[in-house]
């Protein structure tokens, strides 16, 4: 379980990251539907999961935050990327094409004599 | 430098206000948001809500998790729950009262055996490099109780061919008459070697230790004053150096002062008084006598083992000058290990029980926050359900069972205190031991007890409630019979274990009475009551000439035979449990016995009054009489065991004996064996010779009184006055002290012994009865159902007390198998009594099952006498 938390955290903290990166500044619930509306209903049971990898996001200090308000003109904090977080993102990218690229080979491999 | 940077963020965001409002205000905005959402999709407002309300998720779990990722979670949490627990036992005092003193008492009690523990085995001797020092001693197969000790001419050998030691030096204690003031005053001395103070490496304060040739005969007449002596006896004046001081009437000139505290080697022997002086010895030559002790330094390359190797080729070399030490070896041991040999097992019984009740006790406390978990489980299985890491729910009992534990030990140290002080006044004369006190080691032994006792008793309750099924406790909903049984076995688990840790040590504090009974059961060979002793030396200037002393001791003891209520008078070279007189000895027309305690015997020199005054029986033949003088034919009396020994037919009297003398004495009377080294030992052979025929210097006066002690010691000290002003008495004490602390070291560990067997058998009753009463509580309707349907009390009481005695049976068997399993770390403690008695182990069960039938039938009682309404309701 605690694992796949782990695991689970980090792909959202991408999802998060390559959104603000996307979308521009946005506060959580923009992040959060957009999320939603790519991943389909992967974040459709709570959208709260993702304060807190916000927060992990800014203390690495990937992203930043200012106090703006919303279009219901309510008090809501807007999330931005910053250049570490999209030169981290970068790298996260080559990381992620990498992986893929290795998995699909193995999964292309047939049963052939070495 | 990611993770570093975040490190940096939540250890800082521990010391901001936490951002919680923040958040508050992020997840508000968020839910409006999603509520405007689906009441645009269609929504009424209040199915909008609530679709809202699902969409984002629990607050308090978010806020939860947030939180954690935000700080450092231990720095912050620890805190936190730290002030919850304190929060929740002020709310419970009685249940916190319960606990804490239950600790207290137990860890308070830990505390102070151990401190013992820390001053007899851990903490090192007040020296620099204290692991170097060693005793070195001379050994001899041939008796059985030869001790540790050396001869002046051994030492000079040893100190000549050793390879092992940088240096060793020999001591003995001595009493020295200071005629400085104005009464002679008997002064505490240490005659040692002139190197003594080099090897403990400790410096006098004031002046300077003893030069070598200060150990050359003729030029010993110096003295080094201990601090104590020197601030009471010279107030402290610093040009005492160079200055005479008169003793045993002849003057020695004050080197040195030694700095306080300094007391070798008081602190390494049961009984002694501190030293007040050291003077250099005068050397000796005689090889057979084996008075001194020797302390060594060993080289730091050596070993102990190599420095024994090593002495046996130097007690080789000897038994090549002296022929008379052929097959004598050589012990070495370290200094403090040998010093507390005698009492390593028992303060290691000790600490082995006091653990034990420690045991006891965290069970206890256990079993409580078991029964006051069981109103927490809910709380616990929602927080579970609700998405609360496990951990954190196991941290919050550790914390609330360290502050407990803590709480308990902060109170224990009070007990420990008390108990130190209790361990050194009343605990017996060891050395070493009446040291103990709580110093930096002590309260780090007690602050780990604390914290181990913590995270025993505070995380089984929490594991327990996790394993508890969150569901069943929730479907459960109002029943308190959440998770019941499960938590009944818990219980039901610590209580047998208390049951059968409380019977070993019921059974361990038995086999110590019944040791201490045996040993009150021996026969001594004399009569201590009413009977006192005390020193009396000749003066120095007739010392020399045998036929003055002799005069001398008459005439004190003539004198003292006055006082009123007095009914005998002696003097004795040696007296029983005080000092011992043990040399070779022959038998007229028998081979001089070999193999151990064949050619040894105890022999003092006596008074004629002297069997009179000690209370040992005549059995054949006469006593010593006033004609039994220097001139007149040399005699003796002799032991019964010794007499059996020779002429078993009893036939003893009219034979002769020779002792160091080498003159022939014949055996003129036959009495009583006595316990010379203790109830304990085995009875040794014993000459005894009139103290006119081989008179001493110095001897110990033995009184008989019709009346109390205490005024017969002030009239003895103003009579022995009135005979010498120069020549008091000191060091009196009355043979039933002397038995008594000659027995202190078993009554103390019965004492102990028989203190945590109580203890145990409380916090074991306390245990029972609770574990008892709250499955009574739980089957109060089952009961009162029984009851209203015909069900006699005693039936339901018995059906109760069944359980009681599930308990006792499971709990004795346990008790029983690991008393078995430990006999043998008992057995070379007891006296007179198996390991395996049989007695003490169906005495102890039974009193054990008593016990549990009582206190398992009250709870039953009670549930008979409850209205069967009430019960029926469930209130």
């Amino acid at each position: 379980m605690g694992e796949r938390r782990e695991v689970w955290q980090g792909t959202l903290a991408l999802m998060v990251l390559r959104t603000l990166d996307a979308l521009g500044p946005q506060h959580g619930y923009g992040v959060a539907k957009r999320i939603e509306q790519i991943s389909e209903d992967l974040l459709a049971v709570n959208h709260g999961t993702l304060y807190p990898v916000l927060l992990k996001l800014e203390q690495e200090g990937s992203i930043t935050c200012e106090w703006g308000v919303s279009e219901n003109r309510r008090r809501a904090k807007f999330y931005r990327v910053t250049d570490a977080g999209r030169r981290e993102l970068e790298k996260e990218r080559r990381h992620w094409e990498q992986t893929g690229e290795i998995i699909a080979r193995f999964f292309a491999l047939k049963g052939e004599a070495p | 430098m990611k993770p570093v940077r975040r490190f940096w963020h939540r250890l800082s965001a521990v010391a901001r206000r936490d951002g919680r409002e923040e958040l508050d205000a992020e997840l508000e905005t968020h839910l409006e948001l999603l509520i405007e959402d689906n009441v645009r999709r269609g929504l009424s407002p209040d199915a909008a809500r609530r679709a809202a309300i699902l969409k984002l998720g629990p607050a308090e779990v978010i806020t939860d998790r947030w939180h954690d990722q935000r700080v450092l979670p231990l720095l912050d949490t620890v805190p936190r729950d730290l002030r919850l627990a304190i929060r929740r036992l002020v709310r419970e005092p009685g249940f916190a009262f319960v606990c804490v003193l239950t600790l207290a008492l137990a860890i308070g009690a830990n505390t102070a055996i151990f401190s013992a523990v820390n001053a007899a085995l851990i903490r090192p001797l007040p020296y620099p490099e204290p692991d170097r020092l060693v005793q070195v001693w001379e050994t001899n197969p041939e008796a059985a109780r030869w001790g540790d000790w050396a001869s002046y001419p051994d030492f000079e050998d040893w100190s000549r061919e050793n390879h092992a030691f940088q240096a060793m030096a020999l001591y003995r204690y001595g009493l020295l008459r200071m005629t400085h003031g104005e009464y002679p005053e008997m002064l505490v001395a240490v005659r040692a070697s002139p190197g003594l103070f080099a090897v403990l490496r400790v410096d006098p304060m004031l002046g300077r230790p003893f030069l070598a040739e200060e150990g050359r005969p003729g030029q010993t007449d110096v003295v080094v004053l201990s601090y104590g002596l020197w601030q009471r006896h010279f107030g402290s004046d610093p040009t005492v150096i160079g200055r005479s001081i008169p003793l045993d009437d002849r003057n020695y000139l004050v080197v040195g002062v030694m700095p306080p505290g300094f007391d070798f080697p008081t602190n390494l022997q049961p009984r002694a008084k501190p030293p007040e002086i050291w003077i250099p010895i005068v050397p000796d030559t005689a090889r057979g006598s084996h008075n001194y002790r020797v302390v060594g330094r060993l080289k730091a390359d050596f070993t102990t083992a190599q420095a024994q190797a090593d002495m046996e080729r130097v007690m080789r070399i000897v038994a090549g000058v002296d022929p008379g030490h052929r097959g004598r070896g050589a012990g070495v041991a370290g200094l403090q290990q040998r010093t507390v040999t005698g009492v390593r097992p028992s303060l290691l019984l000790l600490m082995g029980a006091i653990v034990l009740v420690l045991l006891i006790a965290c069970a206890n406390v256990a079993s409580l926050l078991l029964a006051r978990g069981a109103t927490r489980q809910r709380e616990v299985a929602l927080r579970l359900a609700l998405g609360a890491a496990p951990w954190r729910v196991v941290q919050q009992g550790l914390i609330e069972g360290t502050v407990l534990a803590l709480t308990g030990a902060a109170a224990g140290l009070v007990v420990a205190f008390g108990g130190i002080r209790l361990l050194v006044d009343l605990g017996p004369a060891l050395p070493l031991i009446n040291q103990s006190s709580l110093d930096a080691r002590v309260l780090a032994f007690t602050i780990l007890t604390a914290l181990a006792t913590g995270i025993a008793f505070g995380v089984v309750p929490t594991l327990q409630a996790l394993k508890v099924q969150a569901n069943d406790v929730l479907r459960e909903g109002g029943s308190r019979q959440a998770g019941g049984t499960r938590l009944s076995a818990m219980r039901t688990a610590l209580t047998v274990g208390q049951v059968a840790l409380a019977l070993v040590l019921l059974i361990g504090a038995a086999l110590f009475a019944r040791s201490f009974a045996n040993l009150r059961g021996v026969e001594a060979g004399f009569d201590p009551h009413h009977v006192l002793t005390a020193f009396l030396a000749a003066p120095p200037g007739d010392a020399a000439d045998a036929q003055r002393t002799v005069r001398f001791f008459q005439r004190v003891l003539a004198r003292l035979e006055q006082v009123p209520g007095v009914s005998a008078v002696a003097g004795a070279s040696a007296v029983p449990l005080i000092s011992n007189e043990t040399s070779p000895f022959r038998v007229e027309g028998v081979e001089p016995a070999t193999g151990p305690n064949g050619a040894y015997a105890e022999q003092p020199k006596v008074t004629s009054a002297y069997f009179r005054a000690m209370g040992i029986a005549l059995l054949r033949g006469r006593s010593f009489s006033e004609s039994d003088a220097g001139g007149s034919e040399p005699v003796a009396i002799v032991s019964q065991g010794f007499a059996e020994r020779y002429w078993p037919a009893g036939n003893g009297l009219g034979k002769r004996v020779a002792i160091t003398d080498g003159k022939w004495r014949r055996i003129i009377g036959i009495v009583q064996d006595v316990r010379n080294d203790g109830l304990e030992a085995a009875v040794k052979p014993t000459i005894y010779i009139p103290l006119a025929q081989f008179p001493r210097a110095s001897i110990s006066i033995v009184v008989r009184t019709g009346t109390s002690s205490p005024a017969a010691m002030t009239g003895l000290r103003e009579a022995a006055r009135d005979a010498d002003r120069m020549q008091p008495l000191f060091g009196m004490q009355t043979m039933e002290q002397v038995l008594g602390e000659s027995l202190s070291l078993r009554r103390f560990l019965m004492l102990l012994m028989g203190i945590f067997a109580g203890i145990a058998l409380l916090l074991g009753l306390v245990g029972v009865y609770g574990v008892i009463a709250y499955l009574v509580g739980q089957r109060r309707q089952e009961l009162a159902i029984r009851m209203a349907l015909g069900a006699t009390r005693s039936e339901i009481v018995s059906l109760v007390v069944v359980r009681g005695l599930f308990l006792a049976a499971a709990g004795v068997t346990l008790g029983l198998a690991i008393s078995v399993a430990f006999s043998r770390v008992l057995a070379g403690t007891l006296f007179g009594v198996s390991a395996l008695d049989p007695l003490t182990y169906v005495l102890a069960p039974a009193l054990l099952f008593t016990v549990v039938m009582g206190a398992s039938s009250l709870p039953a009682l009670r549930a008979t006498r409850e209205p069967a309404i009430a019960a029926l309701r469930g209130d």
